[in-house]
């Protein structure tokens, strides 16, 4: 029965419309993306470049080493409009396809029907399973498809560190040592972790519909939350003297960022979405009744 | 049933749903007073003379950002406080009119026989809802501004410049005028597009809605045009501060004009739309 309800859920979550068009927005911007980043380098391929060298050797220093696709892919780039866009919509992105499912199935009576027939546990893991798995696919599927398409116009040189004010990788940074040694690496964790926060938002939206009774409320909320949080990232670095560091999780999804990103905020803010999602979802789904 | 009882159920019922996010605008509004007070303390120890005024605190809340130039190596600014400001201002007025129509709404419509009147007094409840937002936020301003000792006036200190980082300017500071600016320009950009997302969301999904707001405040955030809504709410786009800025006379004209549109075009269509068809496909 559990297989047969797992198999059900994923099949609803990824065929329902809401999970096209939060792709296909998130793919709008990283293919925005591509294409900027693509331009900025033929154009300094074609109007910067042969002006560089002499006889081999380099005369002018226009950051060369910067122009690399480890450092010109949507997580890595910090000036264009789609990237920013990107990254302040995927919390919408991720929520809208699937973690709302629960609060219409409840809305219309369907869960009085379903969860006679499979159970409570095995419906929750498997809406669980659906909720993650859309947020993540569709968080992770527009950053590879930026990513390859960045890295066949753009040369996969090494990032260097002498670069590093340019690179916004600073020393401290998570995975910092990564991606100067093994950058394609560097960038893979990255779109893993982006994807975990994908899914992690949609089961945080998950666990607030059995809070809150607006659907709209619901799906808003977490990118309202996140801009709270980004802002009281920039109020507490106002308040220190010292290089500050970053709690913005809107940042921290990036591959560069303006401000230290620290492993262990990273790792502070997913526990503290797993563990409230998983509390709600537990207490309130699989422990108490659904009439 | 008269418009204006229309409007005062709408009001009383709608006043329960945002409730709560007054009191989270307030507390927002507060933090906002708390870190200009952290930040400009700093140039008040510098510039002995300088002093906070209420145009300051305005300016560092509704001023957003400087004119973005993307160049290889540089990063976008993200204006946190002016859109989170923003992006709550356009949440207050989201859910409710189509919740209603789901609801208890759904009696009233039959029961008045008119379209019309339910949807202008959504329309006009928007803009209360919205309207109250900035209210309490200018209360919260005030309150700030007596507290950290500040004048009550709008002139802009010069420290502002760099405190919001703006180098190039069209005119000195002393000469800026921005009261209109940092007061009807928000208010009225926020009103415009809640009335969008209440059109909008006659077609598609209200949280829909929002991002195409949130598209349309970052887009302008990121390209200083005077086509982008969001521009005329930057008392920092204006053309005092920035050459070649937006003028704030251009920008009540767009408001109205685009306002006026979205209720026109509201009206005809929900004189179409399917209320008992639309509750079925959420």
């Amino acid at each position: 029965m559990m297989g047969k309800t797992v198999k059900l859920e994923l099949k609803k979550a990824f065929s329902n419309p809401w999970f096209f068009l939060s792709l296909a927005v998130l793919l709008l911007c990283a293919l925005m993306s591509t294409a900027y980043s693509i331009d900025s380098y033929q154009n300094i391929l074609r109007n910067g470049f042969p002006h560089y060298f002499e006889n081999g050797k380099m005369t002018v220093n226009e950051y060369y080493a910067t122009w690399n696709c480890y450092q010109k892919w949507i997580g890595s780039e910090l000036v264009s409009l789609a990237s920013t866009l990107f990254f302040t919509l995927l919390p919408v992105c991720a929520v809208l396809p699937y973690a709302s499912a629960f609060h219409q199935e409840r809305k219309a009576g369907y869960l009085r029907v379903v969860v006679p027939q499979c159970g409570r546990k095995p419906y929750f893991l498997a809406k669980t399973l659906a909720v993650f798995l859309t947020g993540a696919v569709v968080v992770i599927l527009p950053l590879v498809v930026n990513f390859l398409a960045v890295s066949a116009f753009v040369p996969a040189t090494a990032p260097q560190v002498n670069y590093s004010f340019y690179n916004y990788v600073l020393f401290g940074d998570l995975w910092a040592d990564l991606f100067f040694d093994q950058p394609l690496l560097y960038v893979l964790l990255y779109i893993l972790l982006d994807g975990l926060f994908g899914g992690l938002l949609a089961l945080f939206a998950f666990a607030l519909s059995f809070l809150i009774p607006n659907r709209v409320v619901i799906l808003v909320l977490p990118l309202l939350l996140l801009l709270g949080l980004d802002y009281l990232s920039t109020m507490a670095a106002g308040f220190w003297s010292s290089t500050p560091m970053t709690i913005s999780l809107l940042d921290l999804l990036r591959a560069a960022h303006n401000a230290t990103a620290k492993g262990w905020v990273v790792a502070l803010e997913a526990g503290i979405l797993a563990v409230f999602s998983g509390a709600i979802i537990w207490l309130r789904g699989v422990r108490s009744e659904v009439y | 049933m008269k418009f204006i009882k229309f409007f005062y159920l709408d009001f009383r019922r709608g006043m329960h749903t945002v409730w709560r996010l007054y009191l989270c605008g307030t507390i927002l509004f507060a933090l906002l007073c708390l870190d200009f007070w952290n930040r400009s303390r700093i140039f008040l120890e510098l510039y002995p003379d300088a002093s906070r005024s209420l145009g300051d605190l305005a300016l560092y809340i509704f001023g957003g950002m400087k004119k973005f130039i993307p160049t290889p190596g540089a990063v976008f600014p993200f204006p946190t406080v002016w859109l989170l400001v923003m992006a709550l201002a356009c949440f207050s007025s989201l859910w409710y009119p189509l919740e209603d129509l789901y609801g208890f709404g759904k009696t009233l419509l039959t029961a008045c026989q008119s379209r019309k009147r339910w949807y202008l007094a959504k329309a006009v409840w928007c803009g209360v809802t919205v309207s109250l937002y900035f209210l309490l936020g200018w209360a919260v301003l005030l309150f700030g501004c007596l507290a950290m000792g500040g004048k009550f006036t709008w002139t802009i200190s010069p420290y502002m410049m760099e405190l919001m980082e703006i180098t190039d300017v069209a005119s000195t500071v002393e000469d800026w005028q921005l009261t209109l600016q940092l007061t009807l320009l928000p208010w009225l950009v926020a009103v415009t597009l809640s009335q969008l997302q209440l059109c909008l969301s006659l077609w598609m999904q209200p949280v829909l809605g929002w991002v195409i707001s949130m598209v349309v405040l970052l887009s302008s955030a990121y390209y200083a045009s005077p086509f982008l809504l969001g521009n005329y709410a930057m008392a920092l786009r204006d053309q005092q501060v920035l050459t070649d800025g937006v003028i704030w006379q251009v920008g009540v004209f767009y408001c109205m004009g685009l306002l006026l549109l979205c209720v026109i075009a509201g009206l005809i269509s929900f004189q179409q739309t399917d209320i008992l068809g639309k509750e079925g496909k959420s």
